[in-house]
């Protein structure tokens, strides 16, 4: 955990959706100022913790809470409300009215909403102020929630999916605004299955599988510490020699074998060698490598 | 921040409140008419209750919703409206949400009873009907009072079902209510819905509806702090 006091801080939260447990003992913390991806694969409970945060679930155990107050308590999750900017996954606003309406109504409640930020939303998204938000497209509502969030002067922002049905232009448009947002202190939380945009801009990563963390790292530290180790060995691999070790599964391909580490590369080249190893590798692996292999296939 | 939620309001309901407004206006007088080549006005209240029938069917549940969820329409078996995680992540109670709508939603179907009234009242006036202003004060009064409970009774049911399965609910309930009405003999007979409406005094039926009413609100409160979305 990094030693910058955490806005966000979530302790073995649980919840249980029907027969499926969504969130399963699920811990992780959001240090202030940093931009953090929350990555998971559809299902792993991501909507859910995001839910529970913001007070639309509640936990069935387990804490958590941003700013230091509880998530549970109704009137510090209003106060927690008031300090966030939120884009949900589902990007939909009053029929009835028209984005100058939204903008209006949205600004009537944040006393430090910030103009220049309304300001440059409108300009570089291109929002029709006089359209109802009915007859705006699915990229054009994504926009429209990004300018609310964003113009709030919130201290946290928390985005589910904001670039869901952006093109290309306005994506990074909104990753230079997170970057931006940041830069004045903010702390950033933002859910994406674009690993490449988390790639670009995230200071931090929490990847989440069926409920539980599984990675929750500085992505610097996370791509110095983790490292494709490849292996050949004389005759068949040793299958035992790598169990319990490293993220991900085992890959072979007939006597050679490759394999995720997490910082542990010397000690286990050493027992690798040891077993009859030879031609020992150890290669960089992006976002998506390491998201593929924590969360993406059977173990 | 009370401004701009009465201002949500407002633009949610100023179409809804035209309609039933004019929708209102628009029965009444034809009853009215209807009734004056009949035997008029000896069988009014029985056009009344007709009125009062068709208000109670469709008034409150054009009105009514938790503020949670938002009035946006008329589909069918959807309870959640899409924009309620918008609603949700504003910096308000739920209670509070509640609150505001359900003021909103009263004030807005009462408004709209009293210009559909008032205008059936100047009607039956200018055709020289002996129905005095304090008559239909009274059975406006009346018609709210039955309305209220109503009101809130649909304010707890959009906490599950659209506005649309509401209506047909209710109408169906109602539609089922004529024939025990017709055994009863109550229907059939003008003098005895007058006597419905005038052997109970008014303020202790408005009494039991303001309890009901609160009943059902306070049901709705605790309901809502308790759902997830």
């Amino acid at each position: 955990m990094s030693s910058k006091q955490s806005i966000i801080v979530v302790h073995d939260l649980r919840k249980r959706l029907g027969s499926i447990e969504a969130v399963a003992g699920l811990d992780f913390s959001v240090p202030a100022g940093s931009i953090c991806g929350f990555l998971g694969r559809n299902g792993a409970g991501k909507t859910t913790t995001i839910k529970m945060l913001l007070g639309m679930m509640r936990p069935d155990s387990g804490e958590g809470s941003i700013f230091g107050e509880l998530i549970e308590d109704e009137a510090a999750n209003v106060r927690i409300r008031r300090r966030t900017g939120f884009v949900s996954e589902v990007k939909e606003f009053y029929p009835f009215m028209t984005v100058r309406h939204t903008i209006e109504f949205c600004r009537a409640f944040y006393p430090q909403w910030q103009m220049e930020w309304e300001k440059r939303c409108l300009k570089d998204y291109q929002l029709p102020l006089e359209q109802k938000t009915s007859k705006l497209s699915k990229g054009m509502r994504s926009k429209l929630a990004l300018l609310l969030a964003l113009s709030r002067g919130a201290e946290l922002l928390v985005l589910d999916e904001p670039t869901d049905g952006l093109d290309p232009v306005a994506a990074e448009i909104f990753l230079e605004h997170a970057v931006a947002q940041a830069a004045e202190g903010r702390t950033v939380f933002f859910s994406s299955h674009q690993l490449h945009e988390v790639e670009q801009v995230c200071d931090r990563v929490c990847l989440i599988d069926q409920g539980r963390a599984v990675l929750e790292t500085d992505l610097d530290e996370a791509k110095t510490r983790i490292r494709r180790a490849s292996f050949t060995f004389p005759s068949t691999v040793p299958v035992a020699l790598f169990e319990g070790i490293g993220l991900g599964r085992l890959k072979i391909r007939g006597r050679s074998a490759s394999l995720l580490i997490n910082g542990e590369g010397e000690s286990f080249a050493a027992r690798a060698q040891a077993a009859g190893a030879t031609n020992i590798e150890f290669t960089p692996v992006n976002l998506k490598e390491i998201f593929l292999e924590t969360v993406g296939g059977e173990k | 921040m009370i401004t701009a939620m009465v201002r949500k309001h407002w633009m949610e309901l100023r179409g809804r409140w035209l309609f039933a407004t004019a929708i209102a206006v628009l029965l009444g007088i034809f009853i009215i008419f209807e009734d004056r080549h009949a035997i008029f006005p000896k069988h009014w209240p029985m056009s009344l209750c007709l009125f009062a029938f068709i208000l109670v069917v469709a008034f409150p549940p054009r009105f009514a919703t938790t503020g949670v969820t938002t009035s946006i329409g008329t589909r069918p078996c959807h309870a959640t409206d899409p924009s309620i995680l918008f609603t949700l992540s504003l910096p308000l109670r739920r209670r509070t949400l509640l609150r505001y709508r359900a003021a909103s939603g009263l004030f807005a179907m009462g408004t709209a009873l009293a210009v559909a009234l008032l205008v059936n009242a100047v009607v039956l006036e200018s055709l020289g009907s002996a129905i005095t202003p304090w008559q239909v004060l009274a059975y406006g009064l009346w018609i709210l009072v039955l309305l209220v409970p109503l009101y809130f009774l649909d304010t707890l049911l959009s906490v599950w079902f659209s506005e649309a399965t509401i209506m047909q609910v209710q109408a169906v309930a109602m539609a089922l209510l004529v024939p025990v009405l017709l055994w009863m003999g109550l229907l059939g007979s003008t003098m005895k819905i007058m006597a419905v409406f005038h052997n109970a005094t008014l303020v202790p039926a408005a009494l039991a509806a303001g309890l009901i009413a609160a009943g059902l609100a306070g049901t709705t409160a605790w309901i809502l702090d308790r759902q997830e979305y």
